[in-house]
C-alpha cells in the first residue's frame, strides 16, 4: 500500500451522498414516468399525448429530474466500478473524472435542448 | 544486518510493550523483537481482570491498597517479597486508569466507572474487567498506544542468544524466519519480556510459543532462575484442550460440582468457597478426582453456570460461551462445563530485583518471565495483568536510568558478526535431514513427565523419577537434529530450539520441587504436607551448569504482614 | 480409529520460484492422520510436521482462537485452523493459505500491508481534553456500542475475502475500517477530523460496496460492513451537520 496515495485521495463523501440522493430521485421520477407513460396512457401514446403531458410543470420537472438523476447516477456508478479496478493513480483519475464530467454535461445539455420547447412554454 | 538500538526488548506482550512506551517517552531508541506479531502475544488470552483497589462497586467500599497487599501476601503463602508487592499494589490504580485513559474498553457500572469483579483470594471485588477478554483488550490498547508513539517492531524473529561480554549485555542474536537469516542486534540494554514456560507441560493453558525461551537466555548467561518449582495450576481449564476457563466464571457466581452433585469447595474453603485462591481450588478439584468423585469417574468436575442465566452469561462471559461451543461442543447456558486443573502460570522465572534488574549489567526482565517476586508461591487472579503494567513501566524506567548513566557500548560490528556466525554454525550443525530421534517424541516425553510427576500434588518418589528422566532427556536433546533443511520459516528449527529451553526449565522446576521439603502455595508435597517457615521461608535459585542446575537459596523479604496460617 | 485426510497447499520459493501477488502454486501434499476423539486442523498440521513431513510452514500461537495467527482457507471457507475440527468436515480437508495475500511459504502469508493499513488510521484513543484523575466515565449504553468491533483479532480473514481489496491493493480494507469504527464510535474518543481524511477517502469507505464477504468470512462473527456504513454516515454527519457521534 502506498501511504501517500491513500493520504492524497481524500474526499468522496459528496459523490456517495449524491449517489444515494439521485437514487431516491430516480426512484420517484422513474416510477412517475413509467406509470404516467406506460400504465395510464397505454395504447394512447402519440406526439400529442406526450406534448400534453409535458405542458404541465409537474411532468416537465419530473422529466428534468429524471434526466439529471439518471445521468449522474449512471456515470457516477460507472466511475465507482472503474475506480475499483483501474485509475488508481491520481493522474489517470483526473483524466477519468474529466471525461465523465464532459460526457455528463454533454448528455444533460442535449436532453435540456430536446426538452427546451416545453420548458419555455 | 545492521540493527542497533539503545534498548532491545525481547517479547511484544503487555510487559514488553509497556516498557517500550516508557522508554520511548524518555527519548530512547528502542525496538521490540518478537517471535510473533505483538498483537498475537499470549497476554491477549488473559480473561478475568486486572486488579486495582478502586472501590468502584457498592460493596467494595471498605477495600484498600493495604488490603490488596495483604491478600497478595497471604495468597503468595508468604513467599512473596513484600517490598515488591507494595510496589505492585500501590501503582495499581494509576496503571489501570492509565490503560483506561489510553482506550481499554472496560466493562462499566451504571455510573460509568470501571466495573470490578471478585476473583480468587480477594476479600473485595477489585478485578477490573472487560467482559471476559480483559487481556485481549488490554493488549490491543497497549500495542495501539505503542504504535502512536512510533514503536519499531521486528516480528517473526526467534531470539536464540544474548551477546554478553564482560558481564554486560550488549545485544541479541535472532533467527529472522521470513528472511531466512541470522541477525544480530547491538543494544546498550536488553529487556526480556518473553512470558512463561507453560509448554513444559502437556496440559497447559499456555500458547504453543510459551516455552521459557527468554528465561533460558538469561539462565545460560549466568542469571539464576528463581522459584521454578512454583507452577500455578489453574483450577478450571477445559477438559480435552485445557483452554482457560476464566476465574471470572466463579467470580460471577459459577459453582464447582462433583459427581455427587455437591459444591465440594465447602469441605476445603468454607469461607471463600469457589473463590479461594487458585492453588487451594486446584488441589480441591484434584483431590475430588483422585478420590473418584470426578464426573463419571473421569478426571474432570463440573463448572456450572446454568443458574446465572443466558442474559448474564451473554453480557459477562460471552467469550467463555464461545470457547465451550467451539472447543467442547457444549453451551454453558444449558450444560455444565467439564473442567480440570491445568498448568497456567509460572510464578518462577528470571531472578530480578524489584527494579527489574538482573545480575548482568544491561540485562533486565519483566512480566511472567521474571520473578520479582510478587506472587511468591501462588498468584492471585488479576495480579498477573497488573504485574505486566506495573513492572513493564518499572523495567522501562530502570533500563532508561541505566542507559543514561552507563558508558557501555552496544555490540560493535565485529562482535555482532562473530555472534551471527557462531549461531549460524550452531544451527548448521543442528540440521540433519536423516536424523532418527524426533523432536516431537522427545517433547512428548518431557511434557508427560511434568504432567505426571510435577503436578498439583507431588511426592518424593515421583519427583526423583522426574529428575532422573529429565536429566536423561536433557542429554538426549544434545543429539536431536532438525530435519527440515530450508532456512525459510523453518518451524522445525524453532520448535527444536524451543525444546532445549523446555527441558531446562522443566529440570530446574523438578529439581527445586524435589529439594523443597514442605508444602507452600502451589507446591504441594504429599510427604511434607505442611508449610515449614523455620526451614523454607526462602526462594530457590537455580544456577545453570552443564551437568544440570545447582540450587541455592535466598531469604524472603518480609514486611508488615507476619506469616500466619493460611486458611480460606 | 477415525482418520483425517489432509491436502496441504505447498509453496517454497526455492522450489517453485517467485510468486507475485496472490498467485498460488497448485501444488499439494497429502497426508492421513489418525486421531482419537477430536482433531483440530491446527493439531493435524502439527501431527504432519512432527510425524510425516517436517517442512510445512504455518503460523500458530494460542490455539484457542484469540490470537488470530492461524487464519487459513479450509475447504473453501475462511477459518481459524485451531477452531476447525476435523469431525465437522466430510472427506478430504484441503488447507490453503489466505487467498489473494502475498505468500511467504506454504501457509504463511505476508501480513505487512494488512498491519500497515491498520496502523495508518490512527488506531488509538484520541483525546484533546485534560486527562481526568481517574477513569473517563462511559455509560453501559455507549460501552455496548463497542461490543462488536473490539472483538476483532486482526486475523485477516475479512481482508483476504474482500473483492474490493483483491482489485485495489490500496483500499484500506474491512479490518482497518472496522478499527476506525471502533474508535470513532467510542464515546471517549475526541477525534473530529483526525481520522476523517482516511475513511472519507476514495481508498477508504467508498470502496466498500456492501458485498459482505467480510461478514461471512469473519471467524468471530463480526460485521465490518455495518461499521463501514456507519462511517459513511458519520462523514455526512460531521461535515454537513457538525455532529460527531
Amino acid at each position: 500500500m502506498k501511504t501517500e496515495l491513500v493520504e492524497r485521495q481524500r474526499g468522496g463523501m459528496w459523490l456517495w451522498l449524491l449517489q444515494r440522493v439521485s437514487a431516491v430521485v430516480l426512484l420517484v421520477s422513474l416510477i412517475t414516468h413509467l406509470v404516467a407513460t406506460h400504465l395510464f396512457n397505454l395504447g394512447k401514446l402519440s406526439y400529442d399525448n406526450i406534448d400534453q403531458r409535458l405542458m404541465s410543470s409537474f411532468f416537465i420537472t419530473m422529466d428534468i429530474l429524471l434526466l439529471a438523476a439518471a445521468i449522474f447516477h449512471a456515470l457516477n456508478g460507472t466511475r465507482m466500478v472503474l475506480l475499483d479496478y483501474k485509475f488508481a493513480a491520481l493522474r489517470g483519475r483526473r483524466l477519468l473524472d474529466g471525461a465523465l464530467l464532459l460526457i455528463g454535461a454533454a448528455a444533460f445539455a442535449y436532453g435540456l435542448w430536446v426538452l427546451w420547447p416545453w420548458i419555455v412554454k | 544486518m545492521d540493527h542497533q538500538h539503545d534498548l532491545v526488548i525481547v517479547g511484544g506482550g503487555l510487559a514488553g510493550l509497556r516498557a517500550a512506551i516508557e522508554a520511548t517517552a524518555r527519548g530512547m531508541d528502542c525496538a521490540v523483537v518478537s517471535l510473533v506479531h505483538p498483537i498475537r502475544s499470549h497476554s491477549g488470552a488473559a480473561q478475568g481482570g486486572v486488579n486495582a483497589s478502586l472501590r468502584n462497586q457498592p460493596d467494595s467500599q471498605e477495600d484498600s491498597i493495604d488490603l490488596h497487599a495483604f491478600d497478595t501476601v497471604k495468597g503468595s503463602d508468604y513467599l512473596g517479597d513484600q517490598d515488591a508487592i507494595d510496589l505492585l499494589v500501590q501503582a495499581a490504580p494509576t496503571r489501570v486508569f492509565e490503560m483506561e485513559n489510553w482506550g481499554t474498553p472496560f466493562s462499566r457500572n451504571e455510573n460509568g466507572t470501571i466495573a470490578q469483579r471478585n476473583l480468587g483470594g480477594a476479600q473485595y471485588a477489585r478485578a477490573c474487567y472487560a467482559a471476559d477478554k480483559t487481556g485481549h483488550y488490554l493488549l490491543q490498547t497497549m500495542y495501539e498506544r505503542a504504535v502512536a508513539d512510533g514503536l519499531r517492531v521486528y516480528y517473526d524473529y526467534f531470539v536464540e542468544e544474548l551477546i554478553v561480554d564482560d558481564n554486560t549485555c550488549r545485544g541479541i542474536v535472532a533467527y529472522n524466519m521470513r528472511g531466512g537469516t541470522i541477525e544480530a542486534f547491538g543494544a546498550r540494554a536488553v529487556l526480556l519480556a518473553t512470558g512463561g514456560a507453560g509448554r513444559a507441560y502437556g496440559r497447559s493453558t499456555s500458547a504453543i510459543i510459551n516455552t521459557g525461551g527468554g528465561m533460558v537466555l538469561a539462565y545460560r548467561a549466568g542469571v539464576p532462575l528463581r522459584d521454578m518449582e512454583f507452577v500455578q495450576f489453574h483450577p478450571t481449564t477445559l477438559y480435552g484442550t485445557n483452554i482457560l476457563m476464566s476465574e471470572g466464571c466463579r467470580g460471577e457466581g459459577g459453582y464447582l460440582v462433583n459427581s455427587e452433585g455437591e459444591r465440594f469447595m465447602a469441605n476445603y474453603a468454607p469461607s471463600f468457597m469457589e473463590l479461594a485462591p487458585r492453588d487451594v481450588v486446584a488441589r480441591s478439584i484434584q483431590t475430588e478426582i483422585d478420590q473418584g468423585r470426578g464426573i463419571d469417574g473421569q478426571s474432570y468436575v463440573h463448572l456450572d453456570l446454568r443458574h446465572l442465566g443466558e442474559a448474564k452469561i451473554a453480557e459477562r462471559l460471552p467469550g467463555i460461551r464461545d470457547l465451550c461451543i467451539h472447543f467442547a461442543a457444549s453451551d454453558p447456558v444449558v450444560d455444565p462445563i467439564q473442567v480440570q486443573p491445568g498448568q497456567h502460570y509460572s510464578m518462577g522465572g528470571i531472578d530480578v530485583t524489584p527494579e527489574c534488574q538482573t545480575s548482568i549489567a544491561g540485562l533486565f526482565a519483566a512480566g511472567e518471565c521474571a520473578c520479582v517476586s510478587v506472587h511468591g508461591a501462588n498468584r492471585l487472579g488479576g495480579n498477573s495483568l497488573l504485574e505486566t503494567l506495573v513492572f513493564g513501566k518499572i523495567a522501562g524506567d530502570t533500563a532508561c536510568d541505566y542507559l543514561a548513566s552507563t558508558k557501555s557500548a552496544p555490540a560493535d560490528d565485529a562482535l555482532r558478526s562473530s555472534a551471527e556466525k557462531a549461531l549460524e554454525r550452531r544451527i548448521a550443525g543442528l540440521i540433519n535431514h536423516d536424523a532418527k530421534e524426533t523432536v516431537g517424541d522427545l517433547r512428548a516425553k518431557v511434557t508427560a513427565i511434568m504432567d505426571d510427576y510435577v503436578q498439583v500434588y507431588r511426592t518424593e518418589e515421583g519427583l526423583t523419577q522426574a529428575v532422573a528422566a529429565l536429566r536423561d532427556l536433557r542429554e538426549r536433546c544434545a543429539s536431536v537434529k532438525v530435519r527440515s533443511t530450508s532456512m525459510l520459516f523453518n518451524v522445525d528449527l524453532v520448535r527444536t530450539l524451543e525444546l532445549f529451553s523446555i527441558v531446562e526449565v522443566a529440570l530446574a522446576g523438578a529439581l527445586g520441587a524435589l529439594a523443597r521439603q514442605e508444602s507452600r502455595g502451589a507446591h504441594a508435597r504429599k510427604d511434607f504436607p505442611k508449610r515449614d517457615d523455620a526451614n523454607w521461608m526462602k526462594h530457590t535459585l537455580a544456577h545453570f551448569k552443564e551437568e544440570g542446575p545447582r540450587l541455592d537459596y535466598r531469604p524472603v523479604t518480609l514486611g508488615r504482614f507476619e506469616p500466619q496460617e493460611r486458611k480460606y | 480409529m477415525p482418520e483425517a485426510k489432509l491436502r496441504i497447499n505447498r509453496y517454497d520459493p526455492a522450489i517453485d520460484g517467485p510468486l507475485s501477488g496472490g498467485r498460488r502454486t497448485g501444488r499439494y501434499d497429502e497426508f492421513t492422520i489418525p486421531y482419537e476423539k477430536s482433531l483440530t486442523v491446527l493439531e493435524a498440521l502439527f501431527a504432519v510436521q512432527e510425524g510425516f513431513d517436517e517442512t510445512p510452514s504455518f503460523r500458530y500461537c494460542c490455539r484457542s482462537s484469540i490470537c488470530g495467527s492461524c487464519a487459513m482457507y479450509i475447504n473453501g471457507h475462511y477459518r481459524l485452523a485451531c477452531q476447525t475440527n476435523a469431525r465437522t468436515i466430510e472427506g478430504t480437508i484441503t488447507i490453503e493459505p489466505l487467498p489473494h495475500m502475498p505468500l511467504v511459504k506454504d501457509l504463511v502469508c505476508d501480513m505487512d500491508a494488512f498491519f500497515a493499513k491498520y496502523e495508518l488510521i490512527k488506531p488509538w484513543l484520541i483525546r484533546n481534553s485534560k486527562a481526568p484523575e481517574k477513569e473517563i466515565h462511559q455509560s453501559p449504553a455507549w460501552r455496548s456500542k463497542l461490543d462488536m468491533p473490539i472483538d476483532c483479532i486482526l486475523c485477516g480473514c475479512c481482508y483476504s475475502s474482500c473483492p474490493s481489496v483483491w482489485y485495489d491493493e490500496d483500499y484500506l480494507g474491512p479490518a482497518a475500517l472496522l478499527k476506525t469504527y471502533r474508535f470513532e464510535v467510542d464515546s471517549r474518543d475526541e477525534a473530529r477530523r483526525e481520522r476523517l481524511p482516511y475513511f472519507d477517502n476514495e481508498r477508504g469507505t467508498y470502496r466498500c460496496h456492501t458485498i459482505t464477504n467480510c461478514v461471512e468470512a469473519c471467524p468471530k462473527e463480526l460485521n465490518p460492513t455495518e461499521g463501514i456504513q456507519w462511517l459513511k454516515r458519520a462523514a455526512v454527519r460531521r461535515r454537513l451537520l457538525g455532529r460527531w457521534k
